[in-house]
Order: structure tokens, then C-alpha cells, then sequence
């Protein structure tokens, strides 16, 4: 059953509790993009006070409200309307957000996560979308908001539907060495959809294998023609749980590898744990399949899901990506780097290539490569782009690569700084 | 002079994707309570320089970390991350110092933000509606 289309009432609404202004104002339109409606409150009081005059379906909470706390706030919830699901933001270390959670929890509330500041609005939106109580309450208001299943079929057979490449750097040497591939749609009635939204679209509406399948093939002509210019490029896909039982998967990478003369180690298929959790014997059997045809397979999120280890030594990975939660967080938080110290450990021991996603500054760069981390994936090394605009930066690459001098071997400049006017201008 | 610009057009550009059409500009919206805010924060880190207070520091420098880092000052972030973990350690002798730096980074984002603002309206990104925003109408 699709369950946005079975609705009954009224658009959820989120109440945002941050006393820092510039965060209600994106949090309101991240929240607004979803055609859902938002109300802000700055304080605890102002926050009480919306939460006797309304029922609200979610509560993204600030853990730090000037003198006051969001812990607090969960103390009038106990009384409140509704069922409201909690997620905190903050710019707090990783074990505080993770305690406020489980604080909420043993309250007996409804948590959905945490996430860090600045947010990231496609995680905040995949944050809310997954809540399942949320999904049979929306009603997509008229003229933007969420568009339907029927206007993302009409977007994979028109041009709607694109691929940006955020770049992966080899730390030791600062060259690029990959991307990954990202979904994107620019849609005319509803401006840029968020990918969360439309990755369930598609997976809800047996649309997953057109999407999946156009990312793909997007990837792999891009990655052909560069490799000219960088021959060990390789490009990574993310494959939905959904496709792991679609039995054209093999056979239609097979096909888009030969028809375009890609080698297959110069893709990566990343699947995340949580997906392999529902049918272990099943996503062995395909990831399996796709190691002997020598595609790459990597575990994405690392640390995030559940029985990591298990799966780690069940699965044919040779690649294992950290997932940002812990990354992100490392420089200040001393116990997420113990764990990223050890998981990049543990990949060299099973042999595996290990990728750090999150990287977002200099420093943290600097130390990932000093620990040993094979690559770094993150805003610091480049955000998603265009095709054209990671072609460029390629160019520049190779302009290095031919000549040397022009860079230290150790020069880690993320590729935003290199070029900034040719990328951006 | 060509001065390093302070705001990262990948930043604001995250932002403005971030548009809904009919809604007001979240670029411009963001940009000027950013601006309108920073006065305050002003006061406050120069009356630090001097007798710097742990609490207050510590609390507007988490505020001001995030929020700069939001619209792309990711100097000035960074600055406010420095900060943070000097009040974490007590190191106050070496505080002063970082606090003018604050302060200098300030001052050049200010001039960056106007133009931004400017830009924003030339650039036919004004707000096309209110639809009945009050964080519009607390950002103005």
C-alpha cells in the first residue's frame, strides 16, 4: 500500500525549539520543503506555550538554549498532545546528543535522532521521513511540497532527473581518486527535491530500479570518459535494499559495463548495513556475485547499523566507509576518535579499504591521513557538483599529475580551494 | 587590495537551494539576521577581551560557531571552535588574543553580508511573498 496516498487529516507540523535564530529560519525551511508546517519557539516558555495550543507530529529540539536546557522540554512533553518523535540538533559532542536520546527514551518518548550542527538538510528531511507514524498523516499541499509518484515517473523519462559527484581524495597523496554518485532532482513545480523524499518514492512505488539503474548508467558513461584523464578513477553507487531481490541488477550492470567498456573494479556498489540486516542470505548472495564479477562493494555507514562485525566478516567487502556521525564529530569528541582510529585499524587488518565520509576541515583531513585512512569524502574535499564542474576539477588533477612540481605530493587542498572561480563563478 | 573573501559561495548556495518558490528568499532572510545578530556578539567578545567571562564565552561562541558556519564564515567558525576549547582548558592567557581575531573576522564579514544582501536584491532574489513568516519578520 502506498501510504501517502492514504491519508487522512492534515499536514504534520514540527515545532523547532533553538534560541539561535539562523537555525529556526533553515530548520523552518528544511522542515517547509517537506510541505509540512513549522512553528519556531526560542525558549522553553515560548515552546511551552506552543505545546499547550498545538499537536505536534515531531519536536527538533536545540540540547543548548542560551541558560536553559533541551532536556528540560522533555519534562512538559510528558503532558503534552500527541505522540510528538523527538530529534535533537546541536553542536554538542556525539555522546551528549546520544545521551540527550536516551534520556527521551527512558522517558518513554518517541526518538527519532540526533544530528549535528550545521545540518545537513537532507539528513534532517530522511530524519522525518522515517518516521512511519508521520507517513499516513501527510497531506501534500498544492504547489510544492512532495511530489507525487506519478511526477517522479514523468522525471526518469525527461531530464529532471541528474547526477552530481562529490569527489573522494586518496589522504596520502591528496589526488583524487573517485566520487561518489548522487541522485538529484530539480523538479519544475517543486524546485529541488529532497533525495530522501524521492529515494522512497521510488522505492514505495517500484521505481527504485529505473532510478537506480539512470544513476548508474550516468556514473559509469562519466567515469569512462574520465578515466582518460585519471585512468584509476573509480565511481561509487549506492544500491537500495530494494534492489538487492530485483533480478535484473546483475545482468543490467553487466550489460552498462560491457556496452560502455568500463572494467568492473572501476565501480564500487555501496550498500548500507541496515539494508543487508532484513535478508542477510539474500544481499551475500547478490554482493557476492558482484564481487566475482570484480565490482567493488562497500559497506556504507559504517557504524550506524547493527552486527556490524558480523556482517563485516559474512560480506565480500573491500571497502568500508565511517559513516559522518563518528567523523564528523572526532576532533572534539575524544571517544568517536578512538572508534575511527579503531575501525580504520580493523580495515587494514580484513584487508579493506577504508573510507572516511565527514571530512570537513583541514585539521581532520590531516589526522584521518595520519592514522592511516585510506580516503576522505566530505565537504572540506569537495561538495557535490555537476558532472562538468568534477570534469574540470579532474582536468586540473591530471594537469597535476602530469607535472608534478606543480604540487607537493602531500599538498591536501580541497579541490573547492584550488579552483574556487572555475568551479563556482 | 584583493582581501580572501569571508563567505564560502558553497555555503550560500547550499542555502539558496534550500528555496521554495513563493516563499521568501532564505539567502537574504539568513544573511540579514546574521548581520543584525552580529552587533551584539560585537559587544560582547570586546568587553571579553579584557576581563574575559568562561560562561558567557563559552555559550556565545557555541552559538556563534554553528550559526557562522551556516552562512559560510567558516573563518570565523573555526575561530569560535578555537574558543570553545580554550574555555574547555582554562587557557585563558591566550584568549585575548583569539577574541580580537574574532572580532577582526567580524568586521570583515559584516561588509560581505551587505553585499551579499545587495546582491541577493539586484539579482531579482527579493521576497516574492511573506505567507505569514514571523522568523521573516524577526530576521528584517
Amino acid at each position: 500500500m502506498n501510504a501517502m496516498v492514504d491519508v487522512p487529516a492534515r499536514p504534520s507540523r514540527v515545532l523547532i525549539v533553538d534560541d539561535e535564530v539562523i537555525h529556526r529560519l533553515i530548520l523552518s525551511r528544511c522542515v517547509e520543503l517537506l510541505g509540512w508546517q513549522a512553528d519556531a519557539a526560542a525558549c522553553l516558555e515560548e515552546a511551552a506555550g506552543k505545546l499547550s495550543a498545538y499537536t505536534y507530529d515531531a519536536l527538533i529540539i536545540d540540547l543548548r538554549l542560551g541558560d536553559q536546557d533541551g532536556i528540560h522540554l522533555l519534562k512538559m512533553l510528558q503532558g503534552s498532545r500527541g505522540d510528538p518523535s523527538i530529534i535533537f540538533v546541536s553542536g554538542m559532542d556525539n555522546r551528549t546528543r546520544s545521551a540527550a536520546l536516551r534520556v527521551a527514551r527512558d522517558r518513554g518518548l518517541r526518538v527519532a535522532g540526533t544530528l549535528s550542527k550545521p545540518i545537513n538538510p537532507d539528513s534532517l528531511q530522511a530524519m522525518l521521513l522515517s518516521d512511519p507514524a508521520r507517513m499516513k498523516a501527510d497531506v501534500p499541499p498544492p504547489g510544492y511540497g512532495r511530489p507525487t509518484a506519478e511526477e517522479l515517473r514523468e522525471a526518469l523519462y525527461g531530464n529532471e532527473i541528474y547526477t552530481e559527484y562529490q569527489a573522494k581524495t586518496d589522504l596520502a597523496t591528496g589526488m583524487i581518486v573517485g566520487a561518489e554518485a548522487l541522485a538529484r532532482w530539480r523538479s519544475p513545480a517543486h524546485g529541488l527535491v529532497s533525495p530522501a523524499h524521492f529515494v522512497m518514492l521510488a522505492e514505495q512505488n517500484d521505481l527504485i530500479d529505473k532510478l537506480t539503474f539512470r544513476v548508474i548508467q550516468d556514473a559509469v558513461i562519466t567515469c569512462r570518459r574520465w578515466r582518460d584523464l585519471l585512468p584509476n578513477f573509480s565511481v561509487a553507487v549506492n544500491i537500495s535494499p530494494y534492489m538487492l531481490a530485483d533480478p535484473t541488477l546483475l545482468t543490467g550492470l553487466d550489460s552498462l559495463l560491457s556496452r560502455h567498456d568500463l572494467p568492473p573494479e572501476a565501480l564500487v556498489a555501496e550498500i548500507t548495513e541496515s539494508a543487508m540486516i532484513s535478508n542477510l542470505a539474500l544481499a551475500t548472495e547478490v554482493l557476492t556475485r558482484l564481487s566475482i564479477k570484480g565490482v567493488r562493494v562497500s559497506m556504507d555507514d559504517f557504524g550506524t547499523g547493527y552486527s556490524s562485525l558480523l556482517t563485516l566478516l559474512r560480506m565480500p567487502f573491500t571497502e568500508l566507509k565511517i559513516d559522518r556521525s563518528f567523523v564528523s564529530v572526532c576532533q572534539t569528541d575524544p571517544e568517536a576518535w578512538k572508534i575511527v582510529r579503531a575501525t580504520v585499524s580493523l580495515s587494514s587488518e580484513l584487508g579493506m579499504r577504508v573510507v572516511a565520509e565527514g571530512v570537513e576541515t583541514v585539521d581532520l583531513n590531516n589526522r584521518l591521513r595520519d592514522i592511516g585512512c585510506d580516503v576522505g569524502q566530505g565537504w572540506f574535499i569537495g561538495r557535490p557538483m555537476p558532472a562538468a564542474a568534477m570534469q574540470r576539477c579532474l582536468g586540473l588533477e591530471a594537469a597535476r599529475t602530469e607535472a608534478p612540481g606543480l604540487a607537493a605530493p602531500d599538498d591536501a587542498m580541497p579541490i573547492m580551494a584550488r579552483q574556487p572561480v572555475k568551479l563556482f563563478g | 587590495m584583493n582581501a580572501e573573501p569571508r563567505l564560502d559561495p558553497v555555503a550560500i548556495a547550499a542555502l539558496a537551494a534550500l528555496n521554495i518558490c513563493g516563499h521568501p528568499d532564505l539567502v537574504t532572510i539568513v544573511a540579514a539576521a546574521f548581520l543584525k545578530a552580529l552587533p551584539g556578539y560585537l559587544v560582547v567578545l570586546r568587553q571579553n577581551v579584557l576581563a574575559p567571562d568562561l560562561k558567557t564565552l563559552s555559550r556565545i561562541c557555541h552559538d556563534l560557531k554553528s550559526s557562522s558556519a551556516s552562512v559560510g564564515a567558516v573563518v570565523l567558525a573555526a575561530l569560535c571552535i578555537e574558543v570553545e576549547a580554550l574555555v574547555r582548558s582554562g587557557a585563558t592567557h591566550a584568549m585575548a588574543s583569539k577574541l580580537r581575531r574574532i572580532v577582526d573576522e567580524i568586521e570583515a564579514v559584516c561588509p560581505e553580508l551587505e553585499a551579499l544582501l545587495l546582491s541577493r536584491r539586484d539579482g531579482g532574489h527579493t521576497v516574492t511573498a511573506i505567507a505569514g513568516a514571523p522568523e521573516y519578520e524577526e530576521a528584517k
